[in-house]
């Protein structure tokens, strides 16, 4: 039985755990489907009524390409450096995490860069979430234009130079809102500071998870853990305050980003725990937190090791963030360095 | 353009890196975007097709206007519709009567906007549980069930293979229950 529709390449999700997006050709139409287990949704784009298609490029594929390659570099540092040589069975596994993560860049690599897109309609904007990488994306709009240039006519030039002065000539042309140029009503005026503090504390809180995967000292975990733990608490709150401010989208994803990997570490703080009481069979010291830190250095060094560098990885997102808080806006900038605006046609 | 903005900041984009197939930074924020315009982005909603023209004698009325000069007929149920009752989907001509009859029906196979894949539930459900073994039990006939009573029901709109996964989701439900058959069969046996 034919569908009549022709499967185009890619497929997506808004974010992780949410349905998952593909397109197809129809006849006269774009189909975009977003499917779960059991049930399946459809949106349909005709040919005649698309308006634009807005492709904006994305860091995603530089972020990928640096935790794949610092996870690469760690593995690759640990299994080298094991006192017990390079062919030892955790040297080998700690190899076999390198090259899983080598093949994960190798495919980000090949896949190209990253952007997102959005589809313009007479009854609003929709994002394509699989179209993800820019040469798919690109490649799909080449197959894509004939079809809507063969429903509506092309349009060059000339013809949309024209087009936009008649339009500029029938709507009023509103500002563009800019940090200092909101406008009035509800207004989150909320700067960022709470950020640049968490990844201040993310900042060092990995500089001493680097230090104790190396020295082991539990006085440093114990710092280690009270600093993921401030770090956690002005991350959820810098996250509730940044909704509907001006500050950049990027300190979110970074603070999301440093959230889980305190979630990570606080699970491996959890499991060492336990395996450190289980190895020195001695229950009556479950909830001598101290003593068990000191023990945990002995009985599972290797599990210590991997939450400290778990923790590690705050060190260049805080970094990162740091760098992203400090850095002015381009709104800022272009307000500074812009010419006056020109009296636009009313 | 306020409708061409960028998808990170929300902010309209420069007309004159419109229809160039180049990145060029966002005006607002700098992030490299580009926008791929067409003449339906020019085009006024409820334009010219929105006012249905008067009626003279010597013409057809709408069904629905009687006011309105007719410009097509239903080819459903074959009434006279002005321009503002034509409603045209995927090439046919039809009243609103007819498209909400054909909605509810589900023979207007483009109106569609969700669909359940009792296909991939069956299978799914015949093979999830086991993993944890007892629960076939309950799900083995709950498959069944599913096969029986969907079996023609519509699949998805846009993959094959709806029978053939009813089909395996059947076999493995029957081998599970057959399973349990032989299991409570040597068990019985057992205790006698």
């Amino acid at each position: 039985m034919k569908t009549g529709y022709h499967k185009l390449p890619g497929r997506g999700a808004k974010s992780l755990g949410q349905c998952i997006s593909r397109l197809y050709l129809g006849e006269d139409h774009l189909l975009h489907t977003e499917s779960t287990l059991w049930i399946e949704n459809y949106r349909r784009y005709y040919y005649s009524d698309i308006q634009a298609f807005i492709v904006t490029r994305t860091k995603r594929w530089l972020i990928l390409t640096v935790v794949f390659l610092a996870i690469l570099f760690g593995a690759v540092a640990l299994a080298v450096t094991r006192a017990d040589g390079p062919t030892s069975p955790s040297a080998v596994a700690w190899f076999v995490v390198g090259g899983l993560f080598m093949i994960l860049l190798i495919w980000n690599l090949i896949k190209g860069p990253t952007c997102q897109t959005t589809i313009v309609t007479p009854i609003g904007r929709h994002a394509l979430p699989s179209l993800r990488r820019i040469r798919r994306t690109e490649k799909i709009l080449r197959r894509l234009e004939p079809l809507i240039d063969q429903r509506q006519g092309t349009l060059d030039a000339a013809t949309l130079g024209a087009r936009l002065i008649e339009e500029r000539g029938l709507n009023p042309v509103i500002p563009p809102k800019v940090a200092g140029n909101r406008p009035s009503g509800a207004v989150n005026t909320y700067a960022g500071i709470l950020h640049r503090w968490a990844f201040a504390t993310a900042a060092i809180t990995g500089a001493l998870g680097l230090w104790d995967a190396f020295a082991q000292q539990p006085a440093v975990f114990a710092f280690a853990v009270a600093g993921s733990a401030a770090t956690g608490a002005l991350g959820i709150i810098a996250l509730v305050r940044q909704h509907g401010s001006a500050i950049r989208k990027g300190l979110g994803w970074t603070m999301a980003a440093i959230l889980a990997v305190i979630g990570a570490y606080w699970t491996a703080c959890y499991f060492l725990m336990i395996f450190t009481v289980l190895a020195i069979n001695n229950p009556r010291v479950a909830n001598d937190y101290w003593s068990l830190l000191q023990s945990a250095r002995t009985s599972s060094p290797q599990f210590y090791q991997v939450a400290e560098l778990i923790a590690a990885a705050m060190l260049p997102l805080g970094i990162v963030g740091l760098t992203l808080a400090l850095r002015p806006l381009a709104d800022d900038r272009s307000a500074v360095n812009a010419p006056p605006a020109l009296p636009r046609t009313q | 353009m306020q409708r061409v903005t960028c998808a990170a900041c929300n902010q309209p984009l420069a007309e004159e890196n419109f229809n160039t197939h180049q990145f060029a930074p966002c005006p607002a924020c700098a992030r490299p975007a580009r926008a791929d315009v067409f003449p339906a982005l020019f085009t006024k909603l409820g334009g010219e097709s929105a006012g249905a023209a008067s009626v003279s004698e010597a013409e057809a009325s709408c069904f629905y206007h009687p006011q309105s000069r007719a410009t097509v007929a239903c080819e459903n149920c074959g009434r006279f519709l002005c321009a503002l009752c034509d409603l045209e989907i995927n090439g046919r001509h039809l009243c609103s009567t007819c498209l909400n009859a054909g909605k509810k029906k589900g023979k207007l196979r483009d109106l569609e906007r969700e669909r359940v894949l009792y296909d991939h539930a069956a299978l799914t459900l015949a093979i999830l549980p086991l993993l944890a073994w007892p629960f076939t039990s309950l799900s083995a006939p709950a498959v069944v069930y599913i096969v029986i009573r969907y079996w023609n029901a519509p699949g998805s709109i846009v993959r094959r293979g709806r029978k053939v996964r009813f089909s395996i989701a059947m076999i493995i439900a029957l081998a599970e229950i057959g399973g349990w058959i032989a299991l409570i069969y040597f068990v019985i046996r057992g205790l006698r």
